[in-house]
């Protein structure tokens, strides 16, 4: 959630658009004098798109502040805390189908941990952190053909790991866009928005 | 007597409900019924028809809530509600939250297929003059045509090449366009929300 009185700079969207996806006339300019980089590998690409949103989402629960960490903006829906540990019990749910493993903390049943399990910011940035670090490592580890493996997904369907990894991603950035309006209701930028 | 014969009438019956659903199940797990069967004789899923179920996941939940917004409260945004302790100033209505998606699918997904970025999008927020909530869904609706025009152009042979006038593989720029549009459906969802809407994804659960 971007400000839109900056936003309405035509600047300011061409430089987040370059940013974003790395559109450039410098790049080009590049690209005629030098010889181009070697592409990445697959499990390269995802690797990075897994981490952008990880680390995203690791900065803010590292940033926000502890006693607000039970904050929500309507009755009915997860506090700060909650968004953040459900977020990263998905993405430990997903890996644990992936790699076929028991990697990561006991979190009980489901992808909703409770706070008991994880009662300071110091439990919950962990826990995100692990998710993170613990998926990172995994696709490494599998390179190019894991991704091209299946694994049974929701709805008792086998799924590429590859179409997995970006459901996980997408979700995070999903619960990444909910936390964005939980920052600015209590006066706050999101790390990633302090440019 | 005939306390034995009904209990084990009901035991028979149990037993030979569960055997069906085990059967049932195992069927499902292992060997394909009937339409599964017809499914599996569909050509196998391509890179460009994933990408594109990923591009149709989000497409259904960003238009469902566009769709759920009340024309009356396009342009809200939090600022209005003057919550104590926030600072929402000047942040996106959520019209512009819907034109702001487009835009960027625009940008995004253009350098994929080489289409020109239409004239009226002169930055991120889309065009200014798009004002109802019919032309902004339109406006959505065609950004997400042009995504699956993108997707299609992909093969395993070019997803890790750059298209001209970009700097990122194609794959990393079909994909990026969906997270991106994920990251404002999240803030959609709260919008709608603080107008004591609930979202069309979230009707009868709990997330």
């Amino acid at each position: 959630m971007k400000r839109s009185t900056k936003q309405s700079s035509p600047a300011l969207i061409a430089l987040t658009l370059l940013a974003a996806v790395g559109t450039s006339l410098y790049g080009q300019a590049q690209t005629q004098s030098q010889p181009p980089a070697p592409a990445l590998t697959r499990a390269d690409e995802m690797l990075q798109a897994w981490n952008q949103i990880g680390n995203k989402l690791v900065a803010m629960a590292q940033d926000f502040p502890e006693d607000k960490y039970d904050f929500k903006l309507q009755k009915d829906e997860r506090t700060f805390a909650l968004n953040l540990l459900h977020a990263a019990a998905l993405d430990y749910v997903l890996i644990r189908r992936i790699s076929g493993s028991n990697l990561g903390p006991d979190f009980g049943e489901g992808d909703n941990p409770s706070r008991d399990a994880f009662k300071t910011k110091a439990d919950v940035v962990k826990f995100v952190q692990q998710a993170v670090a613990d998926g990172a490592s995994v696709i490494q580890q599998q390179g190019d053909a894991g991704l091209d493996k299946t694994t049974k997904f929701f709805g008792n369907r086998l799924a590429h790991n590859s179409s997995i990894w970006t459901f996980a991603i997408e979700h995070s950035g999903e619960h990444y866009g909910q936390l964005v309006v939980y920052y600015r209701a209590n006066n706050m930028v999101p790390p990633d928005s302090r440019r | 007597m005939k306390q034995i014969r009904i209990f084990l009438l009901l035991a028979v019956v149990i037993f030979a409900v569960t055997a069906l659903g085990q059967g049932q199940a195992t069927n499902s797990a292992a060997t394909p019924s009937a339409p599964q069967a017809q499914q599996s004789q569909q050509a196998p899923p391509t890179i460009a028809s994933t990408v594109d179920r990923e591009i149709s996941g989000v497409e259904k939940q960003i238009l469902e809530v566009a769709e759920a917004m009340p024309e009356d409260k396009y342009n809200f945004s939090p600022e209005s509600l003057n919550i104590p302790g926030a600072d929402y100033k000047g942040v996106r209505t959520f019209a512009v939250q819907v034109k702001h998606v487009a835009a960027s699918n625009y940008f995004i997904w253009s350098p994929l297929t080489g289409d020109k970025v239409p004239e009226s999008i002169k930055d991120g927020n889309g065009p200014a003059d798009l004002k109802t909530k019919a032309d902004i869904i339109k406006f959505l609706k065609d950004s997400f045509a042009l995504g699956h025009k993108a997707a299609a152009t992909l093969t395993t042979q070019n997803m890790l090449q750059t298209p001209e006038k970009s700097k990122s593989p194609r794959l990393r720029l079909a994909t990026f366009g969906v997270a991106h549009a994920f990251d404002h459906y999240g803030q959609m969802v709260e919008y709608l929300r603080m107008n004591g809407i609930v979202p069309p994804a979230s009707r009868g659960k709990s997330d």
